[in-house]
């Protein structure tokens, strides 16, 4: 029998120390909570210290299964025109799944020559519990 | 479209627009006469038209004559006002041209574009304006998209990249020697692509479209044949919304709304390429563009995975 499922709303939420002149950086692992699977639905990200430029970066997102979500880098403003509430919020379609415990794997290259960041990622989506079969309150024999 | 008409007819996505490049120097100024300049888009010829967005800065009529965008005055050239949701759409019949009409204030063509400056003893000068619809052409006939296995969607990005390093004029500008496009293209490996949305992300960084002019792009199917009639400019078909304003800050002084362009998507079968036409819009006293002059064009969509 197909189990009862749950969903209910969750933000993940990274934030990516400050990345030296050039910087590349992989295999970063986001450790994904072990409570329930997670279906990843959108993202944002922003710098931690408000109204600084977009950071010239590149970033690439891996699932558990090795499964790359792009070919090569993407560049970081993909994700950063929302940040400021103005713009529409990047989804993630269809959603992606993410069995609990696992982890998003991300890859990430500074295109600068300078320092930059750090960076807040917020990984938003749902989690999804199995639920759970007892009897409800009141409930009788 | 619903089931039953999709069921008799595919829908791709087209632009038809033309382009108005004006050019003249500081010597000799622009030379159009004022007034309204009655024109018409050609059909190509192949299938019928329903246009969902218009860009002007005039009037627009449809095939009938009549007139479903008016103004007594011209609309503010630049976005929200001269970007325009048509609903319901407008249906333009296989081989009927569109009729539009533009501006010409100051002897100058007036709308959604930019202006391009070549300094020297004699200033060159460029200016483009745009006047174009974003819609679908409708082919009888099943759609040919459907591959004969079962698959589900995964979301998928292909980012390309070229070295945006030469000008829209060639020198000595004052002759108007435009420079030529330039190709590029994209495989699409592993798995059959469908895309979704163009994410470029050419506005954010060091540069506003103030002072940054951009380029034009031409973008084909998976069997070479052009999605638009001519050159659009980039801020027409970025899903990411126009440029920073100023101070380069996500999110500040969004102007252009985001655009869904491609609708509906484009299908690359895994071997083909995504190929495209890059007209630079560079001047001599704009801002230079973003880091190491590379442009970023990321092809969103979804990979279809057998299952």
């Amino acid at each position: 029998m197909e189990p009862e499922y749950e969903y209910k709303s969750f933000t993940k939420c990274y934030t990516l120390p400050q990345l030296t002149g050039s910087q590349v950086i992989t295999n970063i692992g986001i450790q994904l909570d072990k409570d329930a699977d997670f279906f990843w639905e959108a993202t944002q990200c922003q710098y931690t210290a408000l109204d600084t430029e977009i950071l010239p970066a590149q970033v690439q997102f891996v699932d558990q299964t090795e499964y790359a979500l792009s070919q090569t880098y993407v560049p970081l403003c993909v994700y950063m025109a929302a940040a400021q509430g103005l713009a529409p919020i990047r989804l993630t379609l269809p959603a992606h799944w993410f069995p609990a415990g696992s982890a998003i794997i991300m890859n990430v290259q500074n295109l600068s020559g300078s320092a930059n960041g750090p960076i807040q990622f917020l990984f938003r989506g749902m989690k999804r519990y199995v639920r759970n079969n007892q009897p409800q309150l009141g409930a009788t024999r | 479209m619903n089931a039953a008409v999709r069921a008799r007819f595919r829908e791709t996505p087209y632009w038809y627009i033309k382009n108005y490049f004006q050019y003249y120097t500081s010597a000799v100024g622009p030379t159009q006469p004022n007034g309204i300049l009655n024109d018409i888009i050609q059909s190509d010829g192949d299938s019928e038209f329903f246009a969902r967005m218009a860009w002007l800065s005039y009037n627009f009529q449809d095939n009938n004559q009549a007139y479903f965008i008016s103004s007594p005055s011209p609309l503010q050239a630049v976005p929200p006002a001269a970007q325009l949701a048509i609903a319901p759409e407008k249906y333009y019949p296989l081989g009927g041209g569109i009729p539009i009409q533009v501006l010409v204030e100051g002897n100058q063509f007036v709308g959604p574009g930019v202006r391009l400056t070549y300094a020297g003893g004699t200033t060159a000068y460029v200016n483009l304006v745009s006047v174009g619809f974003q819609g679908v052409k409708r082919w009888k006939g099943q759609a040919n998209d459907t591959p004969p296995y079962r698959y589900r969607e995964k979301e998928f990005n292909y980012t390309s990249s070229f070295v945006q390093n030469w000008t829209y004029l060639n020198p000595p500008y004052t002759s108007f020697n435009v420079a030529p496009f330039r190709t590029f293209s994209q495989v699409v490996n592993d798995f059959d692509f469908e895309l979704w949305a163009l994410e470029i992300s050419s506005d954010y960084w060091n540069q506003s479209e103030t002072s940054y002019p951009g380029y034009m792009i031409r973008l084909y199917d998976a069997n070479g044949i052009a999605l638009m009639k001519d050159f659009v400019h980039f801020r027409y078909l970025s899903y990411l919304t126009g440029f920073a304003g100023s101070a380069n800050v996500p999110g500040e002084n969004l102007q252009y709304v985001p655009n869904c362009f491609p609708c509906p998507p484009v299908l690359y079968p895994v071997g083909s390429i995504i190929k495209y036409d890059i007209l630079s819009l560079l001047d001599t006293t704009g801002a230079a563009p973003g880091p190491s002059a590379t442009q970023y064009i990321n092809f969103r969509g979804v990979r279809r995975i057998p299952c």
